[in-house]
């Protein structure tokens, strides 16, 4: 249903170098209005640098990048339909919200009329009308992130970049993120989203992109995704009782190795793929003992594993 | 325990070139600096620039030129055609630290009347010509003296006779046109006759307060265009420049809002500054308010300019800091801003053109003590526009490179 609309982001075998090192290795991924792509990838990926390039930052060596047609390392039209909200807290802390999402108006480009009754809608919105004149630097860490994100709301983008906007926020402050990003994603914003945490990839991805070394592997639902890379395989987790792997026969012992499962984060547990039949076979063999095991769990492969997949081929 | 934090500190110093460099090469060379320009202060090696003209234009005065400009210290300045008045312009423009005028007595025998002409601002270098003058003149007349002193013994001793009347006058008459001093003839007791003559600053106005108000202005306004230039690193460190970057003014607004600040700012703070130099010690503000918004707004205009791309060039705020307090000391004592720049040795004098405050100072010293038209500023001027124009055009490249290497 997405794709009937026209993609408001287009990168299409985009390449960066620095030096020798490749930061973008032929890099093509879309977003369209209404959709939340997940950016999934390790320390040094390459998603920084995709961001910025998305932003006009970072000028590519080949490649076409094009925010609602335009290419924003040209045209600052490009430039203004796109709202990027960075990991930190990039606001001004001795002005108030309001005097925040006021600035960021202006520099955007908006006139003064739009500007007031933009940041006054931002504010409401995002829930900001008791602090609305409080200085930032007294603000909770969730209430500035909210500003940070109004910052990028200001100029009505069409594309929003979000790069980790969870970091160091409790539990209660990500889940109002959360909400606030189905929010705008329900108002046909299109949301690029970078993030390390899998739990929030999981919950709020449409689609994932997988990048890793500058490559993006894989783009698609995360449904399809492990489908695609683990069919009808399961993730397995056990972990036997104190002294019990040093007692399995030699029976049990070949069978785990058959299975290949691979030593987990303590000497008596062990993870692992497996299929549906092995699944069964480990259950009945040992797991039916109770006097084994202490833990066991099995469940569909998430992000995680996906992208341990990945790093794992590379 | 207590070893372990100072190895901690030991090798984050040695880990830090910045800091290395700050805590062990910087003081030497800051020393060095200081050394060199205060050394100059104490009359050691001052050099005063003298321009002359000899009226007289006789032997005597030829061979008293010459014994002056001898003399340690007393250094004359190239004059294509020496006149009073390009003696007057020389001392009044700064070009020369004081003039002398040798001018004709009322008989030929008498001796040269002498007109210093002096700017009161540089009363030390005056004061060192003076005696210089004095000595030069013992030794260059030394028939003054003799002839005073045969008067004296003739008159109140005992009259001599008709052959040594003759072979006196033939003794005289012999110094008078001799071209060369003896080097033994002495400083005599002989005073010559000194007429001074100020040619520029306004009596109601203490010799200095106007270089001072100068001198400071443009050392706060290095400062404060520096520490206001900073924020561009404090908004780099938590993203914001990154953010603001992605507007459709790029960098460049972000860097030309920073100087509108920066320039207004400084023209307040300079503002301060001359309106308690006015209120308090009689500057004549109201008087040129016209050519002082010029100076102050081109005097800000470059160190805003100088400050933004001096910031960018730097990594952190902290690296800024450390970095912007040397260099702008070092560069606000070689320019004058502490000392004036007549006191200094001749290579500083030289190398503090490169400095926006010796042109600040200049600019100012025209206006405010030489009463010069609005032309003596002109060149001053279009220098510090020029320097801030640089800046700026800098501070873009480097805010654009910023941009890419941050990728």
């Amino acid at each position: 249903m997405l794709k009937k609309n026209k993609a408001t982001l287009i990168v299409k075998n985009a390449e960066f170098n620095y030096g020798n090192k490749k930061i973008l290795d032929r890099v093509s991924v879309d977003i369209f209005p209404g959709e939340i792509l997940v950016l999934l990838g390790p320390n040094g990926a390459g998603k920084s640098t995709l961001v910025k390039a998305i932003t006009g930052r970072v000028q590519l060596q080949s490649g076409q990048i094009s925010v609602n047609g335009a290419n924003p390392a040209d045209s600052a039209t490009a430039r203004k339909q796109s709202g990027l909200v960075p990991q930190q807290l990039a606001i001004f802390n001795k002005l108030s919200p309001l005097e925040n999402l006021s600035v960021f108006g202006h520099v955007m480009g908006l006139k003064r009329r739009e500007t007031r009754t933009k940041s006054a809608q931002l504010i409401e919105a995002l829930g900001l009308q008791d602090v609305k004149d409080v200085r930032s630097e007294r603000l909770s860490g969730g209430m500035k992130r909210r500003v940070n994100i109004g910052a990028a709301l200001m100029h009505d983008p069409k594309l929003l970049i979000l790069d980790e906007p969870t970091v160091g926020l409790d539990f209660d402050a990500q889940r109002n993120l959360h909400k606030l990003l189905r929010w705008l994603k329900h108002r046909n914003l299109a949301i690029l989203l970078t993030t390390h945490d899998m739990e929030e990839a999981e919950q709020l991805a449409d689609r994932v992109a997988i990048i890793v070394r500058g490559k993006i592997h894989d783009v698609g639902r995360q449904q399809d995704l492990i489908h695609k890379n683990f069919g009808e395989h399961q993730e397995i987790y056990i972990k036997f009782r104190e002294g019990v792997v040093q007692r399995l026969t030699p029976d049990q012992r070949v069978r785990l190795q058959q299975l290949n499962l691979q030593p987990g984060n303590n000497r008596n547990s062990f993870v692992g793929l497996v299929s549906m039949n092995d699944s069964m076979t480990i259950v009945r063999e040992l797991i039916s003992d109770n006097a084994l095991t202490e833990d066991f769990r099995l469940h569909q492969p998430g992000l995680e594993t996906l992208l341990e997949n990945y790093l794992r081929a590379e | 325990m207590r070893f372990s934090i100072f190895w901690v500190m030991f090798l984050s110093l040695l880990r830090d070139r910045g800091a290395l460099i700050s805590s062990f090469v910087m003081p030497a060379t800051v020393f060095i600096i200081f050394a060199v320009i205060f050394s100059g202060t104490t009359g050691g090696s001052i050099s005063v620039k003298v321009s002359i003209f000899d009226e007289l234009n006789t032997i005597q005065s030829k061979r008293f030129t010459n014994v002056l400009f001898q003399q340690d210290g007393i250094r004359r300045i190239s004059q294509p055609s020496a006149t009073q008045e390009t003696v007057r312009r020389l001392v009044a423009q700064g070009i020369a630290d004081v003039g002398i005028l040798i001018r004709q007595g009322e008989e030929a025998a008498d001796p040269p009347p002498f007109q210093i002409i002096a700017d009161p601002s540089r009363e030390i270098s005056v004061l060192i010509f003076e005696g210089a003058l004095r000595s030069a003149y013992g030794r260059a007349f030394p028939e003054f003296n003799l002839e005073t002193i045969a008067r004296t013994i003739e008159k109140d001793i005992f009259p001599f006779s008709r052959e040594q009347k003759i072979r006196l006058d033939q003794t005289l008459e012999t110094m008078r046109n001799s071209e060369t001093v003896e080097t033994d003839s002495g400083s005599g007791s002989q005073e010559p006759q000194l007429q001074r003559v100020n040619v520029v600053g306004d009596p109601d106005v203490q010799t200095g307060i106007t270089y001072y108000a100068g001198a400071v202005a443009i050392l706060f306004l290095l400062f404060s265009s520096v520490n206001g230039a900073m924020s561009l690193l404090e908004e780099k460190e938590l993203g914001l420049l990154d953010r603001l970057a992605t507007g459709p003014g790029g960098t460049r607004i972000i860097v030309d809002g920073k100087m509108l600040f920066l320039v207004i700012q400084g023209f307040i703070q300079v503002t301060i500054i001359f309106l308690v130099a006015w209120l308090a010690f009689d500057i004549d503000l109201p008087g040129n308010l016209g050519p002082w918004s010029l100076i102050t707004l081109v005097c800000s205009f470059s160190s805003s300019g100088l400050a933004l791309a001096f910031t960018l060039l730097c990594s952190t705020k902290q690296q800024a800091q450390t970095t912007a307090n040397i260099v702008i000391l070092v560069i606000s004592a070689i320019g004058g801003s502490m000392v004036p720049r007549f006191l200094m040795p001749e290579w500083i004098q030289t190398l503090g053109w490169l400095t926006p405050n010796t042109w600040a100072l200049e600019a100012y010293g025209a206006i405010f003590w030489r009463g010069d038209t609005i032309d003596a500023i002109a060149l001053p001027c279009a220098i510090l526009f020029a320097v801030g124009i640089a800046g700026l055009l800098c501070a873009y490249s480097l805010a654009g490179q910023t941009r890419i290497k941050s990728g």
